[in-house]
Order: structure tokens, then C-alpha cells, then sequence
């Protein structure tokens, strides 16, 4: 069950127990933080699906509140429990994916029964179900004075249509009233399987002991067999919703988003990879802070330097997005339009797609010191089928045609989208 | 835990630690300056002007391409501010890529972070003249979007009146009235001064091959540049910038209006400890207790009792010796959650704290602090933080000094705390 990479020189062991549960531990002898995640395959966008044969759709933003009520528990706080062990904790909900995760540098054992028992054990009343609402609502009131925030939840609204990506992780103040208990329980069951969920861990702990705990642990529970669960999604359309968005707020600076759709998502891993490196790496060529486009917009006072690109691919959708402060929002879509055509015509800059490759490898293993990072990049791309320690083979297999292939193809003007966030003065 | 090892020749100073676990070589170069109302603004642009172009490489792209070249070793430069002081930075992220190529990596990286640094003239590169009108606009803009950020502006409001006609109050960024008057040349002076006068920490933390060597070269490299004549103004002794107690038992109160859907409360107190002082160790846990962490009393009853906020912290400022609980709320609430915070303090006051309260405070300090040898960016700032507040603390040293705080002790430090400011931030007047 143990291989060694030799160009990043981690050990990984991997197992799936009787369960389902995957579990994959990555030792890092010297390290005194062990950073141990469990989580679900089960995001803001899985609001509809099938429960005994029947479609069930449940409010917005509920894989967010499950998040939030799996801390409560009839017998002891869940955060005191941790903090007994030393361990800090804490949770996040992603579009497709809902993660609990401890950091620690002592007590390992103790603190993975409690992340394993806590997760896997649900306590609700309809009281602490009412409770929790408040400070949700705070929660998504918060994100709505954040202009950042705003502009990019914006964007992914004008681009798609149908699929749920368009709607905010935490849903709305009005979605998150309408949860009950029951919405909950239905999900948790469904989702909370231990087939649908992977733990993984990193750090300076002992990988023998490790796996032995995990089995004793979950031995010691049943959860029943494990079906395959039915995700229902609406037909999204290829092209984009609303091609032009503009949001009115109190800012002091305007923002602005430009994203292009992908004309769907990638469902192999393998690919799925190679399609986001390779995006990855055009995107740093042509935005990045080492293009002449850069330097022209920052000098053209149409971008400040937090200017920034990223990509983003699962099977159900991808769309890359750059961005950020602009004085002259208008301005910089007219610039960035131009620019894209003429660069679609002319094509990728190979010394500096080279360069951006050399730079994709050097950040890849800086990114191995932090075993948070390995943590949740391993998660993140084996719900989506990939392996992110092939990131150096894969970078080192990306060729400049299939960069000039696919800048024709993701950079279709047909697909761009635009969000801007304005002063509402 | 291993300990930095330090060569020193004059004002140049290079810590060192070796830390073979990474696969990353961190390189830090810091100065640090009083903060002085005539130049503040001027100071707050340098470390951004910086990444506009050296002498050798007069762009960002030719400075960002030749860093990308490096295995995108990742070159930066920054601007802190703790209390009083000004600190500008240089770093390097150097990937350790021993087996991948045979190239020099190491010593080329760090020529190119001191150059980011050092290699400037008068009127040339980023002190050339469109360069520092560009560097400018966008400070303007950045000084206004900082206004966007709720909750740290918040807080940076609420620290600025708490420490009131101090240089801590003056702000990290400076002013928008100052960007007018400045120029090439008065930059350039405020640059050169800089290096003329401060103190300079180089670090070096990481798998590197000879370590000694590599900073006996810096340091000799450092000494070449600097200019050697001026007499170097001496950091401020220990504790020098903590805010004294006024014995004031109120709380100055200001409220500010902008157009939010929530407010920002922030409630702020003068401890009169600073890191150098014997009592700090009894105020960490006061304030991991109150609310620094999901099991403190803040989070407990703000948040999980009365359902009031999300966010909910308490925070020190190890320098200026504030405590500051900042909190987001629905702008109705004002009165409800100053009163449940006053009370939890009060609590403490009282003597109310629980064995368990203590036992996870101690133990989720020491896990923070043991993180901390995991990451050599975590070692080089505790160990500047020494250098700033002129009192080196040792980790495992403070480890031990919390385990020995007594209830008691948390009392009494409670007890000597003053309420200084609760500002809010908080909706037009008239608005639902």
C-alpha cells in the first residue's frame, strides 16, 4: 500500500477499509503539526437528489448549516473536546465538498477519535436548529458588505443558469429560515456515508500507529451498506446566463471580474489535471505579473497589483476568472477583450510559457512544507478523480500546441462574463 | 526548540537557523524605523516601489521574470507596522530543488532579494520619475480599499483612538493629503535615510547546504552596501511602547457611519503589558481565556449562547499592550452585546474561571506556539519580535511560564485592566 514519488519525495500509504472509508496518510518525519481532514463529498451544489427512489430538494446553503450543526453534540462541546487534546479545529463547505479538520502537535489518537466520532455522530433539536440561524444570518451578512466577495458570488450567477454553482455556499438569509431538521437529517444520511467520505492526514505522526487507530475506530461502528448516491442537476446551458452583471454598493474602489465558461466539466481525473495545469499555465502567461499586458494595464492605472488569475475545473463545470481593483472597470473588459483576441490570434509566448512551467514546479514543492496544503490538495482533487502528486509529471508533459489548442478554445468570446461591483453613489 | 545563531557587524545582523525538514529556504531582510507623521507616507511607498525596478532590472517584469527563472522562487517585498515602527521586508521563497538542476539557485536568489532592496539610484528605476507617479496612484487606491476591508478597518480605527497623539495610532498606510506632495526626490531622501539609520535583521531559515558560509557572505555583502558613517539611532528599550493605564473607568465611545448591512463592534482596553513583561504570560491566558479561541467565554456566550455574531475574538497588540475584542453584530444589537462582553470580562474579574478553561487555554497556546518550529517564516518573526519589543523570549521558555500561570494571576492582571474605546461601525442613521 506504500510508494514513493522521487521528484517530490513523499511517502504516501493509502487504504480503503471494509466501510468504504478511503484513508490516505502522508508521514513527515520532523514535523511536530499532524494536520488530519476529514471530509464529504457533498458541496453547496448538491441541493437535489434521490432519497428512497424519491427527488428531494432541499433549501440552499443546508451542506453549509450541516457544517455548522455537526459541532453540536448532546454530550460535551465538541470544541472543548479538542481543546482538551491541545488541537484546534475547524470546518469549511465548498461548492462540492464539506471538510472537518484538527491541527495538533500532540495527543494524534485522541484527537482523531474525536474528529471521527464527532463527524460521524449527528445531534439535532428543533432548538438548536432555530439557534443556529442567527449566526448564519451574521455570516452571510458579513460576505455581503464584502465587495470581493460579492463580485465573484456575482460572476458565477451571470455565467450559469441552472447548475446550483450560480448560488451562494451559504445560501441566503431567506433560504437558511427555511431549513428543518428533517432537510437535515436527510442529508446527512445520505451524504455522511463513510463510502462518500475520505480521511487523510499529514504531518509528523507515526503512519503505522495512525492506521491502526483509524480501523480500531471505525471497527467499533455500522453505517449499513453504502448506495451510490443520485445527484440531480439541471441541464446547464453551454453558453452564459447574463453576459454582463454590474452589482451596486457602498465601495470606495470599484471591482471587476472577467471569467470565460468552459463548455462543460472534465469527469477523468487524468485529464482534468492536465486541462488545469494547462489553463494554469496560459493563464500565468498572458495575466501574470511577468506579462507586458500586466505592466500595461497596471501603468494604464486600469489594475492595482492584487490583479490576479485563477482557474477552476470539476466534472460539472470549470471557468477561469481574472480580476480584481479597477478605477475603470468599463475600460479594462474593452482592453482585456482586445488582448485575448489578438493573443488567441497570435499565440502563446513559448519562453514564457516555459518560464511559467519552471515556476508552476519550483511552487509546487514550496507547497509541500505546508501540510495543510497537501492535506486539502489531496482531498480536493481525489473527489475529482485526480492525483495531485502527478502535478510535476503532468507540468512536465504540457506541450506549447496543446496550449495554442486549447487558448482557442477556453478563451471563446462567446463565453466571457463579466461582473463588475460599483459605488453605489 | 533549536536556536537562532546570529553574526553581527555594526547595525547588520544575520540570524540563522538551520531547519532541514523543508523543502523551502526562506530569506528575510527587515528594517525597521520609528513612525513619524512628516514621513509617514513616504516610508509606507517604499517596500511597493521596491518591485518596480532596480538598477539592473528597471521593470517588475524583468525583476518578476527573473525570479520566475529561479523555479519561481518567490520574491517580495512588504510593509508592517507594529506599535510605533515601520517594518519593511524583502523575502525570498527559495524551492529547494537539489536533484532537479545543478544551478545555483541559493546565491542568485538572494543577490536578486538585495537588489530589490539596495540597487537604486536617484531618479532611475522605480524612482524614476512615471514610475513613482504610477507607485503613487496606486496608493491612493489602496489607502481606499483598505476602507472596504469592514472589519480591519474597523479595528485600526478603534487601536488609532485607544492610542490617541502616540506614533502607534498613526495609520500602517499613511494619508491620502500626503500623496500630493511627494516627489522622486523626497522619496529618494526618505529612502536613503532609511538606510542610513535603521537597523537591519537578514534571516536565514531553511535546508540550505552551508549555511555559515552563505551568511558570512551575506553579512559581508550587506556591509559593503550600507552606508558605513551615520551614527545609527538605537531602538527603543524594552516596553518602551506600551500604552500606559490613564486609571479612566470608562470608555471613550465613537461611533462611525458608512453603508453596511453589518456593524463592527470593537471594545478596547489598556493592559499597560508589553511581550517584555513578567506579567505577559498571565495576559495571554487572560486573553485566551476572554476570547481568544472557540472555548473562550467571547465565543461561548456572543456567539453560541446568545446567537449574536459570528465572528467573535479578542485580540492582544503585543506591542502597545491593547486588548481589543472585536466582534460583526446586526447594528440593533449594540446594547445587548457591549453588556455580554463587559460581563464575561467582569467574570474573569470575579475570579470565575473554570479548571477547564485554563486547562484548554494552556494547552491551545503551547500547540501554537509548538507549530511554530514548523515554519521558518513563524521562527524568523518571533524572533524579530524580540528584537523589536528589546526582550528575546524563548519559546519553550514560555511554554513553561504558562503552565505556571495560576488563576489567581489572571485575576489580578483583569483587574489592573482599563476600558479605553468602543468604537463601532455602523449604518446610515434612518436606514432598515
Amino acid at each position: 500500500m506504500s510508494h514513493a514519488i522521487p521528484a517530490t519525495a513523499l511517502d504516501v500509504r493509502e487504504m480503503t477499509l471494509d466501510n468504504g472509508l478511503r484513508v490516505i496518510l502522508i508521514p513527515r518525519p520532523g514535523f511536530k503539526q499532524t494536520f488530519a481532514m476529514f471530509a464529504t463529498k457533498y458541496g453547496s451544489i448538491d441541493n437535489e437528489f434521490l432519497v428512497d427512489g424519491k427527488k428531494r430538494r432541499v433549501p440552499d446553503g443546508i451542506a453549509h448549516f450541516l457544517e455548522h450543526k455537526m459541532f453540536e453534540d448532546e454530550q460535551a462541546d465538541v470544541f472543548a473536546q479538542f481543546a482538551k487534546h491541545g488541537a484546534s479545529v475547524n470546518a469549511f463547505t465548498t461548492f462540492d465538498q464539506t471538510a472537518y479538520y484538527f491541527s495538533s502537535t500532540s495527543d494524534v489518537k485522541e484527537n482523531l477519535d474525536i474528529l471521527l466520532d464527532f463527524v460521524q455522530h449527528i445531534y439535532l433539536t428543533d432548538e438548536n436548529v432555530e439557534k443556529e440561524k442567527g449566526i448564519i444570518a451574521q455570516e452571510i451578512r458579513m460576505g455581503e458588505d464584502n465587495p470581493d466577495q460579492r463580485v465573484f458570488r456575482e460572476l458565477l450567477s451571470a455565467m450559469y443558469s441552472a447548475h446550483p454553482v450560480r448560488i451562494d455556499i451559504a445560501g441566503s438569509v431567506e433560504s437558511i429560515y427555511q431549513i428543518t431538521r428533517q432537510d437535515l437529517l436527510d442529508c446527512y444520511h445520505t451524504f455522511y456515508h463513510p463510502s462518500n467520505m475520505m480521511l487523510v492526514m499529514a504531518g509528523g505522526f507515526d503512519a503505522a500507529g495512525a492506521a491502526g487507530w483509524i480501523q480500531a475506530n471505525q471497527a467499533k461502528k455500522s453505517f449499513g451498506p453504502g448506495g451510490s448516491i443520485d445527484r440531480k442537476y439541471p441541464a446547464e446551458p453551454e453558453s452564459p446566463g447574463t453576459p454582463r452583471h454590474r452589482t451596486q454598493l457602498s465601495v470606495a474602489m470599484p471591482r471587476c471580474l472577467i471569467g470565460w465558461k468552459d463548455r462543460s466539466g472534465e469527469q477523468d481525473g487524468r485529464k482534468l489535471l492536465h486541462q488545469e495545469m494547462l489553463t494554469g499555465i496560459i493563464m500565468d502567461t498572458l495575466f501574470g505579473k511577468t506579462s507586458a499586458f500586466y505592466a500595461e494595464l497596471l501603468e494604464n492605472g486600469l489594475i492595482d497589483k492584487g490583479f490576479s488569475w485563477e482557474y477552476e475545473l470539476t466534472e460539472w463545470y470549470g471557468y477561469s476568472v481574472i480580476g480584481g481593483n479597477s478605477p475603470k472597470p468599463d475600460e479594462l473588459v474593452d482592453r482585456v477583450s482586445e488582448y485575448t483576441d489578438r493573443i488567441r490570434r497570435g499565440g502563446v509566448d513559448e519562453a514564457a510559457f516555459e518560464r511559467a512551467r519552471k515556476k508552476a514546479i519550483g511552487r509546487f514543492i514550496t507547497s509541500l512544507d505546508h501540510v495543510s496544503h497537501i492535506v486539502r490538495s489531496c482531498i480536493a482533487y481525489r473527489f475529482r478523480g485526480a492525483d495531485f502528486l502527478d502535478t510535476v509529471a503532468v507540468l512536465d508533459s504540457l506541450r506549447i500546441d496543446d496550449a495554442n489548442a486549447r487558448l482557442l478554445e477556453h478563451f471563446d468570446p462567446a463565453q466571457m462574463v463579466v461582473s463588475q461591483v460599483v459605488d453605489k453613489a | 526548540m533549536d536556536s537562532f545563531e546570529t553574526i553581527s557587524d555594526g547595525r547588520v545582523h544575520v540570524h540563522m537557523l538551520r531547519h532541514s525538514n523543508y523543502r523551502t529556504k526562506e530569506f528575510s531582510i527587515r528594517l525597521h524605523t520609528p513612525i513619524r507623521r512628516d514621513r509617514v507616507t513616504a516610508t509606507a511607498l517604499l517596500p511597493h516601489m521596491w518591485m518596480n525596478g532596480t538598477d539592473g532590472r528597471p521593470s517588475t517584469t524583468l525583476l518578476t521574470i527573473a525570479a520566475d527563472d529561479l523555479y519561481g522562487t518567490l520574491v517580495r517585498s512588504s510593509l508592517g507596522k507594529r506599535g510605533g515602527k515601520h517594518i519593511l521586508q524583502v523575502d525570498a521563497s527559495i524551492p529547494d530543488v537539489t536533484g532537479l538542476t545543478e544551478e545555483s539557485v541559493v546565491d542568485r536568489a538572494i543577490d536578486l532579494a538585495c537588489d530589490v532592496l539596495f540597487d537604486h539610484t536617484a531618479d532611475k528605476g522605480c524612482f524614476s520619475a512615471p514610475a513613482v507617479a504610477q507607485e503613487i496612484d496606486l496608493h491612493r487606491r489602496r489607502i481606499e480599499a483598505a476602507r472596504d476591508d469592514k472589519m480591519s478597518y474597523a479595528l485600526q480605527r478603534c487601536l488609532a483612538h485607544v492610542a490617541e497623539n502616540t506614533p502607534a495610532a498613526l495609520p500602517r498606510l499613511g494619508y491620502l493629503d500626503d500623496l500630493p506632495q511627494l516627489t522622486p526626490a523626497t522619496l529618494f531622501d526618505v529612502y536613503l535615510a532609511l538606510l542610513e539609520t535603521s537597523e537591519i535583521h537578514a534571516y536565514l531559515v531553511g535546508p540550505y547546504a552551508d549555511l555559515t558560509e552563505t551568511a558570512d557572505k551575506l553579512l559581508a555583502k550587506l556591509r559593503g552596501i550600507l552606508p558605513k558613517s551615520q551614527a545609527v539611532r538605537r531602538d527603543s528599550p524594552s516596553g518602551a511602547e506600551v500604552l500606559p493605564r490613564k486609571s479612566s473607568r470608562s470608555f471613550q465611545k465613537v461611533t462611525e457611519r458608512q453603508d453596511v448591512a453589518q456593524a463592527q463592534l470593537d471594545i478596547a482596553y489598556r493592559t499597560g503589558i508589553g511581550f517584555g513583561d513578567d506579567r505577559y504570560p498571565a495576559l495571554l491566558m487572560l486573553n485566551g481565556v476572554f476570547g481568544g479561541f472557540t472555548h473562550s467565554k467571547l465565543f461561548l456566550n456572543v456567539r453560541e449562547k446568545h446567537s449574536l455574531a459570528y465572528t467573535v475574538w479578542s485580540h492582544l497588540d503585543l506591542m502597545t499592550g491593547v486588548l481589543a475584542v472585536m466582534t460583526g453584530i446586526s447594528p440593533d444589537n449594540y446594547d445587548k452585546a457591549v453588556d455580554i462582553v463587559e460581563q464575561q470580562l467582569e467574570e474573569i474579574r470575579a475570579g470565575k474561571i473554570s479548571d477547564a478553561e485554563m486547562e484548554f487555554t494552556v494547552r491551545a497556546l503551547e500547540n501554537q506556539y509548538t507549530l511554530m518550529s514548523d515554519g521558518p517564516a513563524a521562527l524568523a518573526n518571533w524572533h524579530y519580535t524580540g528584537v523589536l519589543s528589546g526582550a528575546a523570549r524563548d519559546v519553550d521558555q514560555l511554554i513553561q511560564d504558562l503552565r505556571r500561570v495560576g488563576k489567581d494571576d489572571l485575576v489580578q492582571v483583569a483587574q489592573e485592566i482599563e476600558p479605553s474605546t468602543i468604537y463601532f461601525l455602523t449604518r446610515e442613521e434612518g436606514t432598515a
